[in-house]
């Protein structure tokens, strides 16, 4: 903004020149009374001048909706990759823990033998998957805030200093989105473990 | 007075279903054992010695006929009250062990007793207790792939009679051991028994090791063709 001042209408007048000379000045910022309607004001200016000065009007509602507007595409972005995560995530879960209850068929086998009930097996894999979800959300938590200050330490060194703040409340929500996606994840492992043949796992070695 | 029978199996038939072809593993077994017994059932490959100890051990449901455990007929049970069955009745020992690797030869014998209910102190003493009877005191915090066939076939009788269970089945309990120690672990699995009067059935090969038992069944074709007092 050091290179830039506010003036009267009737100033600025004397430095808006037709469109076919070398401008003086290429950027006025009309400061309107409280009272003042944003867009009368934008349509007298852009009717009186528009066509002779090439004029390009933009209020500070126009701005705030632009930048809003291109900040929110970029989280788009981020949004999606964070879904295309959750949904690797998940099937990485289910993966690991079908893997996890195949190997352990014969262990699985022996706790039933010995009266462990379904609903147990059922919360022994669940449980497993849970604590593999919070360990990956905890590296997560601690590998997010590294980027977000290293990304706000670069973004100082250009000129823009963005505060670094933790989002305490989306480190809340992913901490449910851990849970419940290590939950979608084992279901079907879980169910798997509780209906190992008992007979076939126990009299075989190996 | 009678004694007490701990298992009964009455006209029991099993049938298993292979593809298109049906086998009939049991064609109307009867047989019993009571309080303090030991039984072993001996014949061929195939001719239904391990179903018997898989209907008898609430692992399986007969297609026909009643099994008795502890005076439950447990032939018509749901998959959860067979569990509870097995849970606080049956105590198993299998050919290959089927010790939690990852667990010590405590924490293994100690495991059925966890999943029984059993409280901390009861547990910790029965353990140690049962680990000095099969001679394992100073092997008790080795974990499987630590200890030697007869040492985890010891720490799997020790486990089995760990929550005291009327009934004690054990398939070919010797049969992945050399005769030496395969005797040994007889000899220990018999005298717990004794003790603790648990009823054994168990499964076995080995002539030598049936001898140990209070009464051998002969088994063929899904039959019991023979039995054996032995005094």
């Amino acid at each position: 903004m050091s290179q830039a001042g506010f003036v009267s209408l009737r100033t600025t007048s004397t430095y808006f020149v037709p469109s076919n000379q070398v401008p003086r000045a290429y950027i006025f910022y009309v400061k309107l009374r409280q009272s003042s309607d944003t867009g009368i004001v934008k349509n007298e200016i852009q009717e009186r001048y528009g066509e002779s000065y090439d004029l390009q009007m933009i209020t500070i509602d126009d701005l705030m909706a632009e930048v809003n507007n291109n900040i929110g595409q970029f989280f788009v972005v981020f949004d999606i990759i964070v879904y295309m995560a959750i949904i690797s995530a998940t099937g990485g879960i289910a993966a690991t823990m079908l893997m996890t209850v195949n190997e352990r068929r014969r262990e699985i086998g022996m706790l039933r033998s010995q009266g462990m009930s379904n609903a147990k097996i059922f919360l022994l894999v669940l449980a497993e998957a849970v604590f593999l979800g919070l360990v990956g959300y905890v590296v997560g938590v601690v590998a997010g805030l590294f980027l977000l200050r290293g990304v706000t330490l670069l973004m100082s060194t250009t000129g823009l200093n963005v505060p670094f703040l933790v989002p305490w409340e989306r480190i809340q929500f992913a901490l449910l989105l851990a849970i419940a996606t290590a939950i979608i994840g084992v279901t079907y492992p879980s169910l798997r473990a509780t209906r190992v043949n008992l007979i076939e796992v126990l009299r075989y070695r190996g | 007075m009678q004694a007490e029978i701990v298992v009964e199996l009455i006209n029991v038939t099993k049938t298993y279903r292979l593809g298109e072809v049906q086998v009939q593993a049991l064609r109307g077994v009867n047989m019993k054992a009571s309080r303090g017994q030991i039984v072993a059932i001996m014949g061929p490959s195939g001719s239904g010695k391990s179903t018997i100890l898989n209907l008898a051990g609430a692992l399986d449901r007969p297609t026909s006929g009643k099994v008795i455990v502890d005076g439950k007929d447990i032939s018509r049970m749901s998959e959860g009250r067979l569990g509870q069955i097995r849970r606080d009745s049956i105590g198993y020992s299998f050919q290959f062990y089927n010790l939690i690797p990852v667990l010590t030869a405590y924490e293994n014998v100690e495991l059925p007793m966890l999943i029984a209910g059993i409280g901390g102190e009861e547990r910790h003493e029965r353990a140690h207790e049962l680990l000095g009877l099969v001679g394992l005191s100073d092997r008790s915090h080795h974990r499987p792939d630590e200890l030697s066939g007869g040492e985890q076939q010891r720490v799997a009788v020790a486990r089995a009679l760990s929550k005291r269970p009327p009934l004690v089945l054990a398939d070919e309990p010797t049969g992945d051991l050399d005769s030496k120690s395969g005797m040994q672990v007889m000899t220990i699995l018999r005298d717990l028994a004794k003790k603790e009067l648990s009823t054994v059935v168990m499964v076995t090969h080995d002539h030598q090791n049936a001898s140990l038992a209070d009464r051998i069944l002969e088994i063929r074709d899904g039959m019991i063709i023979k039995e054996t007092e032995i005094i």
